[in-house]
């Protein structure tokens, strides 16, 4: 694996952990709509969440076609796909 | 309306090709108590709900088993991927082979194709949970039954994971369920109007 293919695992990996907590605040949440600890924990996760994704676009390609940053090119359709290693 | 992030919920990342895990693994893809159940149970079930709680609950774990889904197709697809005719062809994959060749298709581990008689929606609320509380239990068994039959920890930790959801999916719908239960109005709701 190259550097950047080593950063860009290293990220993805932060950002399914931070995404699967914020997940799991989610859920909970839906069953306690007004624990306000539970409240406060979403909204800091899904600040950092945030910071960690746009790095991500920014620098390894978009989460979704929406985050498609290059003006020449479609990089949505770019491999690798999730299921792929 | 959904939208689709360009990645798996946890990593999938299959060294050995298996294509008789692949066979059992399946099951968790087009199965009786499968992913795809999951999905298609909740998501149709919330249409029919009263309440916000199980409203939001219902499509918010009926998403989340849809990431499910994607990461036991990848399972299946990376455990066949590299697996040569001969493996294949010496294993319980071997009829699903002909069929699919290594491509990914729900059915049961037994052959039986996914059908939507794998779950139930009763339009009532109580019914409706109470099947689901049932759904996350058959599910959790399920993955109790693949890790019984594999050695693979690559795919084990992956299994592991799922079957943790599961457990985590019970506790809230019990929660759900507890809500609906105290907030009946005072006649019975076993008379549905």
């Amino acid at each position: 694996m190259t550097g950047y293919e080593k950063n860009k695992e290293k990220l993805l990996r932060q950002i399914q952990a931070l995404a699967f907590a914020q997940n799991e605040w989610v859920l909970f949440l839906d069953t306690h709509p007004h624990e306000q600890r539970a409240l406060r924990e979403y909204h800091k996760i899904t600040k950092h969440l945030q910071e960690l994704e746009e790095c991500y676009n920014e620098n390894f390609g978009p989460l979704t076609p929406a985050d498609v940053r290059s003006e020449s090119d479609w990089t949505w359709v770019n491999s690798p796909w999730p299921w792929e290693k | 309306m959904w939208q689709y992030q360009k990645k798996l919920q946890i990593p999938v990342n299959i060294k050995k090709p298996n294509p008789k895990l692949a066979n059992f693994i399946i099951s968790q893809y087009g199965g009786p108590d499968g992913e795809l159940s999951a999905s298609m149970r909740y998501l149709s079930q919330r249409f029919s709900m009263k309440d916000d709680i199980s409203k939001a609950l219902l499509t918010d774990i009926g998403t989340e088993e849809l990431a499910h889904l994607e990461i036991v197709g990848a399972l299946v697809h990376q455990l066949t991927k590299n697996a040569s005719t001969a493996e294949i062809e010496n294993s319980p994959l071997a009829l699903y082979y002909i069929d699919h060749g290594k491509g990914v298709w729900p059915t049961s581990a037994a052959g039986q194709a996914y059908t939507s008689m794998s779950f139930a929606v009763k339009g009532d609320p109580i019914a409706d949970l109470v099947e689901d509380l049932a759904a996350e239990q058959k599910a959790r068994v399920t993955y109790d039954n693949i890790l019984r039959m594999s050695d693979d920890p690559d795919v084990n930790r992956v299994i592991a994971y799922l079957r943790e959801r599961e457990i985590v999916h019970f506790q809230r719908f019990g929660e759900a369920l507890d809500r609906v239960q105290k907030n009946l109005p005072g006649k019975s709701p076993y008379h549905n109007c």
